[in-house]
């Protein structure tokens, strides 16, 4: 909540003309829109390079005199559509090496979650969140990897917040089903 | 799967370095593009072109804003200033170059002068859009190569503009009758020059450019025209010598009658033939066995370059009806227009013809406007697809289309599903904010769950606060606010 204050105050400040608030949403957001885009892509150059997009693109908008009520959806709203321009433009996708990606995930502050294996993650990855469609897979990062809410997830896809709860609830069975299914082949 | 993996994947971060060099890139962009349009959005008032002088600076070091101004002012020539001039609009340096040339503006004391140097930055910036058009044609990228023309085009409109006020002060306020001439007479030289050069670069562009930058194209010919009528109002009140009038006026007449006749001819292109007009009849009958509404939907939206999708530019306002209005209104105005010219051709007196030819070049920029609208109307025949209305049968079927696109609801709820359903929603749904709203959603979740092959029930669709995004997922049919009678 504290948060969404600081950021209308950010907002005002920029749209009275100070650039150097912006940096401050930068500093806020780069974190979250990377790691949003890094799934999205799961490539580090790539999304490197689109989240720095998503920050200009954002501040175009904003500068456009356009009215933003919430910065934080908008960024990952812009993000979203960028990652869909990337991929209509390179029609090939790069392969995601999912044991390189769980490898990194597992190895970052062990001590933390021990008992999540690397293969547990790997399943997760590559069985769950990489087969499911785009929109499935996204509204599950944006609700638990994210953590926002739904009224922020509703202006992020453009769909009602009722349509938001259906999508989310089916993603996660999807999410259910596909790891299930791949435990009962082993 | 618990809420730990998840908890998992959010470590991953992007490395420092790399944020700390996107961190400097980008605002070193947001600091260029900020201080050169300190006149526009940002400050919504009217910044005075002071104000866009002083402005520029005020995010350098004060030791450097004066340095940079006086390296400005020493050099006070343009060329000194080297490859920064050489600048085009949408590059890097271009701002630097603009600063630098309000600078020279500001500097300079009389109001003559002032104006002078506007009317040579007039005609440089057409100069800067033929160097980008004719870069855009090597372009692949279209949209890319579109917007560099509308930015190259903004720049001169906005040029354009600002020479007009100039030449106008030099009018209100000058007290040298010849620099008054002068200046309104150069006005209008350079306006019909640069409008000249602008069609025929916008010519040379390919169709899928010229397109998009159809609007801009519209709007800086306008604004040309505006500065051009201008002038020639100013040098009729300012010439006493009646004979340099009328000969500078035939000059101007003649010049109109080849635009009249090229708009003219756009226009008359543009008017749509027998069998669109046909198609478009057919469309409205369609229609109005719809329900109203229902159809606007239909027609999707484009995200453009990242920014959160828009609707289609030409929905808001598309019914055919107003196509064929459009198309009788173009055909009255081509009537129209000829009857104008005639009566110009007729017009003795210098200021009854000034009139007469304000009101050709309105209706002119009335038929290109019509023009594009037109041709926009033309696009859109398919987007509404109307299989071939021969009887009501087939607006009909449009209307049973869109109910099956929703899933069939059935009430009836088996345990297999219901189980799943809950086990579910168990997990992780609960986390979901409020625990009533919960209770809507797994019922609508049930009732989509189970088989859909008894569609008998009665949906009743309560309004969902109006929210015309709705329908864009046809797919995802339960709205909370929905309401399923057993």
């Amino acid at each position: 909540m504290k948060r969404k204050i600081t950021d209308k105050f950010l907002l005002l400040k920029i749209q009275s003309g100070d650039p150097e608030a912006f940096a401050q949403i930068y500093d806020g957001y780069i974190d979250d829109i990377y790691r949003f885009v890094f799934y999205k892509v799961s490539h580090q150059h790539e999304a490197e390079d689109l989240s720095s997009e998503v920050f200009l693109k954002t501040w175009a908008y904003i500068k456009g005199g356009n009215s933003v009520k919430n910065v934080r959806a908008l960024l990952y709203r812009i993000a979203r559509n960028l990652v869909i321009d990337y991929y209509r433009t390179n029609k090939k996708r790069t392969a995601v090496n999912y044991e390189d990606l769980s490898e990194i995930l597992a190895s970052k502050d062990p001590h933390l979650d021990e008992e999540i294996s690397f293969d547990e993650l790997r399943l997760l990855l590559e069985k769950g969140i990489y087969s499911l469609t785009e929109d499935y897979r996204d509204i599950i990062l944006l609700r638990y990897v994210e953590g926002l809410t739904i009224q922020e997830i509703s202006e992020i896809m453009d769909r009602t917040k009722g349509a938001c709860r259906v999508l989310l609830h089916r993603a996660i069975k999807a999410l259910k089903l596909a790891i299930r299914k791949d435990q009962d082949l082993e | 799967m618990n809420k730990k993996q998840f908890k998992k994947l959010q470590q991953i971060t992007p490395s420092q370095e790399w944020k700390a060099s996107s961190r400097k890139n980008i605002m070193a962009q947001v600091h260029f593009e900020s201080f050169n349009n300190a006149d526009k959005k940002i400050h919504s008032n009217n910044a005075k072109r002071v104000g866009v002088v002083v402005n520029p600076f005020s995010w350098m070091q004060p030791s450097l804003a004066v340095v940079l101004l006086g390296v400005i002012i020493l050099g006070s020539s343009v060329a000194s200033v080297g490859a920064t001039m050489g600048s085009l609009p949408g590059d890097r340096l271009y701002p630097i170059k603009r600063t630098i040339e309000n600078v020279q503006v500001a500097i300079t004391p009389s109001i003559e002068e002032k104006a002078k140097i506007e009317l040579s930055l007039a005609s440089k910036r057409v100069e800067e859009l033929q160097e980008v058009t004719s870069r855009a044609k090597d372009e692949e990228d279209t949209e890319k190569a579109s917007n560099r023309v509308k930015q190259a085009l903004n720049e001169v409109t906005k040029q354009v503009q600002i020479a007009h006020e100039a030449v106008e002060k030099v009018k209100e306020d000058s007290e040298d009758s010849a620099e008054k001439i002068a200046v309104a007479l150069d006005l209008t030289k350079r306006s019909q020059h640069i409008e000249g050069i602008i069609e025929e670069t916008v010519s040379s562009l390919s169709e899928d450019v010229r397109e998009e930058v159809d609007g801009e194209v519209i709007q800086v010919l306008d604004g040309v025209d505006e500065s051009s009528l201008s002038g020639i109002d100013s040098v009729i009140a300012l010439v006493e010598d009646e004979e340099k009038v009328e000969e500078f006026l035939a000059d101007h007449v003649e010049d109109l009658q080849v635009k009249v006749e090229k708009a003219t001819t756009a226009l008359a292109q543009a008017l749509l033939t027998e069998e669109q007009a046909e198609q478009f009849r057919l469309e409205i009958e369609a229609l109005t066995q719809i329900t109203e509404g229902e159809l606007i939907d239909t027609t999707g939206s484009t995200i453009s370059f990242g920014l959160p999708e828009q609707p289609v530019e030409v929905i808001p306002t598309l019914t055919p009806v107003e196509a064929l209005e459009q198309n009788s209104a173009a055909q009255e105005l081509i009537e129209d227009i000829a009857d104008s010219l005639v009566f110009l051709q007729e017009e003795e007196p210098t200021q009854s013809l000034l009139d007469a030819i304000q009101t050709l070049q309105d209706k002119l920029s009335n038929a290109k406007e019509t023009t594009s609208i037109l041709n926009e109307y033309k696009q859109s025949l398919g987007i509404l697809i109307i299989p071939e209305v021969s009887d009501e049968s087939n607006a009909v079927d449009l209307v049973t289309e869109e109910d099956s696109a929703l899933p069939a609801e059935n009430t009836e709820v088996d345990s297999n599903t219901e189980q799943t359903s809950n086990e579910v929603g168990g997990d992780l749904l609960v986390e979901q904010d409020a625990n009533t709203e919960e209770n809507t959603d797994n019922s609508a979740l049930e009732a989509e769950n189970s088989d859909n092959n008894s569609a008998t029930e009665t949906l009743v669709e309560e309004d969902s606060n109006g929210d015309n995004k709705e329908e864009e997922v046809p797919a995802e049919p339960v709205e909370e606010e929905r309401v399923f009678i057993l």
